[in-house]
């Protein structure tokens, strides 16, 4: 046996530091437990090892030379077992062109940094999650 | 395949991502090793449960791993993330096991974390035996072979 949580486990992919540690902490008191990536390659890794990962919330400016549009492409492929997997960007790079793109690739929903708080974010993703499950 | 020590190595591992902790927790003990473990306050097990019933116990804060520590002699690797519960981070926890003795100062540490901070990594790297892993560079996988590697080569070297 191994200590176990009844809490949802929710992929961040973020970068800045300051701004991990808010997420974080408004995603905990939402409920989530939080597991960090700062890369597309370690949120794909991730992934790969975290089975109880049930949801993610994405940045789309990262380092290197992948952007967030590169992890839902990988991860939405065809065939692939997240298909289904929820996905949530949160991202102040609003452009029509990238919003469009998540969303036809299969992004659950997008939020505008600037227009939400990050409780409030985090609140609606809890919410939603509760509310497929029914 | 690689060989299985005559001894199991014990290692403590410190890590305050829950799910990211029992995966680390699954293959450092499906590659060999005996994980100990225990968990913040906020958790629901007191240590001696912990001990008893868990095969894998974390550390979630700095106060709970060096109750732990004085009461185990047998660590013989410490896998170690930079940012944990509490106020206080890895380089804090260094420097107490450092202090606390000389059982402590030959344990090897491996830190692994997101932060990429220069100096973060250099203080750690002055505090003595350690080895510094940038998460997003490493899958967990590759990380526990290194540490393999560095325990059977420590080993054959004493």
């Amino acid at each position: 046996m191994k200590p176990t949580s009844t809490n949802r486990t929710i992929l961040l992919i973020e970068d800045e530091r300051p701004l991990v540690s808010v997420i974080k902490a408004k995603l905990i008191n939402a409920g989530f437990d939080v597991v960090t990536a700062r890369t597309i390659d370690q949120g794909l890794g991730y992934m790969e090892d975290i089975e109880a990962i049930e949801a993610v919330w994405l940045d789309h400016y990262l380092p290197g030379n992948k952007t967030g549009l590169d992890f839902i492409a990988t991860l939405k492929a065809p065939g692939s077992k997240w298909v289904n997997a929820p996905v949530f960007v949160v991202s102040n790079t609003a452009s029509d062109a990238n919003l469009r793109t998540y969303l036809r690739l299969g992004v659950t929903k997008y939020f505008v940094k600037a227009e939400h708080r990050l409780d409030e974010i985090s609140n609606d993703i809890k919410t939603f999650l509760d509310s497929e499950q029914e | 395949m690689k060989k299985q020590p005559t001894k199991k190595k014990t290692i403590l591992v410190v890590e305050d991502e829950r799910a990211l902790l029992n995966v680390v927790n699954d293959k450092l003990e499906k590659s060999g090793f005996n994980v100990i473990s225990a968990r913040s306050v906020d958790e629901v097990f007191s240590g001696a449960t912990n001990k008893e019933d868990l095969g894998g116990l974390s550390i979630r804060t700095i106060y709970k791993a060096l109750d732990y520590l004085d009461d185990l002699r047998d660590i013989d690797a410490i896998w170690l993330d930079h940012n944990l519960l509490g106020k206080e981070n890895g380089v804090d926890l260094v420097i107490k096991l450092r202090a606390n003795g000389k059982q402590w100062q030959k344990i090897p540490i491996f830190v692994i974390s997101n932060t990429e901070n220069p100096e973060t990594i250099q203080s750690y790297l002055d505090l003595g035996k350690s080895k510094y892993y940038v998460k997003s560079n490493h899958r967990l996988d590759e990380i526990i072979d290194d540490i393999n590697l560095f325990l059977d080569d420590a080993n054959n070297k004493s």
